[in-house]
Formats: structure tokens, sequence, C-alpha cells
């Protein structure tokens, strides 16, 4: 009897060969493989997630951007379109004070002609009167003279006008 | 109490080849083993649940084992490295199940411990080439080739030994319990004798070729 | 035969050895650990190492008197 058996030796080397190429190819390849393939996936999901992230925050700086410039551009049309109001309104204003200045002006020309028209008749009617007066006192001459009553009419004229 | 294996079987070519229980028990650790791991992978979901969790834990745990001692060359010898382990801690705890364990035999653990030291040679050659294998039994200086020749027996040897030293120790401890007390403590002490010491010694095995591949590698 | 038991009782008192030993490195290896908490992964290491190595000399003594008790029967 001896403490090594050589054909159990051999056996066991063998053995062990088989052994270690079944559980590679079954066991320790596989499950390796398929924890790095899961490793990489996560990995790719991570990265990918940061990504969207960042992408969406561009985005809202770009959208934020753009708000501001309508909201810039629409202040901007207000303000214009509150000045050409403005302006405007000052316009009309003025224009309307002209006119109303223009229409005083003819109605105190009217006014003026008007007075002067009056007194003219005036002159005229009071003329007649003093002349009809003067003829009943003197008698019954009449005086149709235009010349003298023109003359009477221009010397009572400035003696009224004094 | 015999310290060989008795013969199971004889292969009646080349004048009979004897099959002995080490080399049947073998063969039945070799069938459990290719079932599980048939059985285990199947099915397998991106999030693991069950037994799929408890596989990936273990394989994982071997990988950044490997990872961490040998760097770069962890691929090669993780399945090496797993396959002896799992190897090991089936054939020393098998006498719960009432099977002799193989590595109770010399002839079996002499087997590993040279392959164990085939494999670390062929890490060598792999890391440094044949040149440099051959360079490394003359470093650091000359003067070390005796001892360098020597390491190369005396590894394979204490490995075997120990491994074989320790099974047996504790088979025959547990034979000399049960003649005394038959019941109950033999169950409590072969927790002790059979699970921690062959998980220990398996720890122990693979603990060793890795620290010889490392040292080859480096 | 008794004289081959005294043999291999003689050759299994290598075992103090190796009790001595491995006694010496775990303590130090406590030690270690307590000085210094995060090293606890290669302190385990070393520990392991050293006491398969320390170990390895019961182991021998153990074969001995295997080899004593079955190969030098008479």
């Amino acid at each position: 009897m001896s403490l090594i058996n050589p054909y159990t030796f051999i056996f066991t080397i063998i053995n062990l060969v088989v052994l270690y190429l079944i559980l590679r190819k079954f066991l320790f390849k596989p499950v390796t493989q398929f924890m790095e393939e899961r490793s990489e996936r996560i990995r790719n999901s991570l990265d990918e997630a940061d990504r969207k992230v960042h992408e969406a925050n561009e985005l809202k700086a770009q959208y934020e951007e753009i708000l501001k410039k309508a909201d810039d551009e629409g202040k901007a049309i207000i303000d214009r379109a509150e000045k050409y109001a403005k302006e405007k309104a000052e316009k009309i204003i003025e224009e309307a004070n002209i006119e109303a200045k223009a229409i005083i002006e003819r109605a105190k020309e009217e006014a003026e002609t008007e007075k002067i028209k009056a007194m003219h008749d005036l002159r005229v009617s009071l003329s007649h009167l003093i002349i009809e007066a003067a003829s009943k006192a003197i008698g019954n001459i009449s005086i149709d003279d235009d010349k003298i009553i023109n003359e009477v009419v221009k010397e009572a004229g400035a003696s009224w006008n004094k | 109490m015999e310290i060989g294996q008795s013969v199971v079987f004889t292969i009646p070519i080349f004048g009979g080849i004897p099959v002995t229980t080490t080399v049947v028990v073998t063969w039945i650790i070799m069938a459990i083993l290719t079932i599980a791991s048939l059985i285990v992978t199947r099915g397998w979901n991106q999030v693991p649940t069950g037994v799929q969790n408890f596989v990936e834990t273990i394989i994982d745990a071997l990988n950044s084992f490997t990872k961490d001692a040998l760097g770069e060359y962890w691929a090669s010898f993780a399945p090496y490295l797993g396959t002896v382990a799992l190897y090991l801690i089936l054939a020393n705890t098998i006498d719960l199940f009432g099977l002799t364990p193989p590595t109770k035999d010399l002839s079996a653990t002499s087997a590993l411990a040279i392959m164990s030291i085939i494999v670390v040679i062929i890490a060598s050659i792999k890391a440094k080439g044949l040149k440099g294998y051959a360079k490394s039994f003359f470093e650091p200086m000359p003067f070390f080739f005796p001892m360098k020749i020597l390491d190369m027996f005396t590894r394979p040897l204490s490995l075997a030994a120990r491994l074989f030293g320790n099974i047996i120790a504790a088979f025959i401890i547990m034979g000399l319990i049960s003649k005394v007390v038959p019941i109950v403590v033999p169950a409590i002490l072969s927790i002790y004798f059979d699970l921690f010491d062959g998980a220990l010694q398996m720890v122990v095995f693979v603990f060793l070729t890795m620290l010889y591949i490392e040292e080859a590698v480096e | 035969m008794n004289l081959l038991a005294i043999g291999a009782g003689i050759a299994a008192i290598s075992g103090i050895g190796a009790g001595i030993g491995i006694g010496i490195a775990t303590g130090k290896a406590v030690e270690a650990v307590s000085r210094q908490p995060e090293a606890r992964g290669s302190v385990m290491q070393f520990l392991l190492l050293g006491g398969a190595l320390s170990e390895a000399t019961a182991i021998y003594g153990l074969l001995v008197a295997f080899l004593i008790i079955f190969f030098m029967k008479p």
C-alpha cells in the first residue's frame, strides 16, 4: 500500500481540468459577462440622464432668454404707442387751440365790422333826422344835395368821434 | 482505520485501472456543480432576485478579490481559483452527507497542489515571458538559485500536506469521538471539524494559490 | 508496536510549536487591528498566511505520525 495512488492522482487532475472547463463555460464566464454588461448599461443610462438634464437646462435658459426678449419688445411697442398717442393728442390740442383762436379772432373782427356798420348807419339816419329837422326849421327847402349832406355828416361824424 | 482509499471498481483496460472512492466522490461533486451551475444561471433578470442574487454576490466577491490581488491578470485566473474554491468547499464538507471526502486522500490533494503550481508557472511565463521566468530563478542574486528550486518542491508539498493533514485529522478525530460518544456530541463537533475547518482550509488553499500567482505576476 | 505508538505520539508533539506560533501571530494581529482598525483587511491576509505557514509544522508532525503508524508495521 502506498500513500499516493498514481491512478487516483491522474484521475483527479483530469477531473479538475474538466470541472474547470465546465464551470468556466457555464458559470464564471456568463455571470461575469452578464454583470459587466449590466454595469455598462447602468453607466450608459446614467450618462444619458446627465446629458438630458444638461440639455433641458440649456433649453430652459434659451426659452427664458426668448421670453425676456419678447417682454422687452412688448414694452418697447407700448412705449412707442404711448409716445405716439401723446404726440398726436398734443398736436390735436394745439390745432384746436389755433382754430379756436382764429374763430375768436374772426368773431371779434365781425363784431367790429358790425359795430362800424351800425355806427355808420346810425350816423346816416341821424344826419337825415338832423337835416329834416333843420329843413323844417328853415322852411320847406329840401336839400337834396348829397354833397352838402355828406359834408355835414362828415363834420358831425368828426365831432361825434371826439 | 485505513489511510488509503478503498477501490470501488476496476476499469478493465490496460490491465485494470482501479477507481477509488476519491474519484467516485469527485465525479459526484462534478455532477452536482455542473447541474447546479446550469440551473442557477437559467432565466436571469436584469434586476437580481433570490438565487441569482446569491450567485452574483459570490462571483462578484471572487472577481473583486482576484482583481485586487492580480491586477490586469485577474480574468485569466479567477475561473481557476473559483473552480478550486467550489470543489474544495464541497469536498471538505461532504462528510456531512456520509461520503468520504476526496481531500482525505493524499493523491487528490497532491494533484490539486501540483495543478496550482503549474498554474503559478503558467502565470509567471505569461507575465514575464520564458526568458524572464528563467531569469527569476536567479533574482535577486544568483546565490538564491538552490532556494528557488527547493521552493518549487516545498510549495506543492506543503499545500498538499496541509489540506490532507487537516481534513484527515478532522476525519480521524470525528471517528474517535463517535466511537466514544455515539450521539449528540459528534453532531455538535462536526459543525467545527467538518464545516468550519473545511471552509477554512478551502480559504487557505485558494488564498495561498492566489498569493503564489500574485508573486509570480509581479 | 508499543515503541511505534510512542514514536507517533512524540511526532505529534510538534503540534505544541504550531499552537504557540499561531497564538503569538493571532495576538499580534489583534494588537495591530486595535491600533489601526482601518488596516483590518491586510492584517487578516497576513494572519491567514502566517497561520497557514506555522500550521505546516504541526501538519508535518501529523504526517510523520501517520507514516509511523501505517507504514512501519512490523
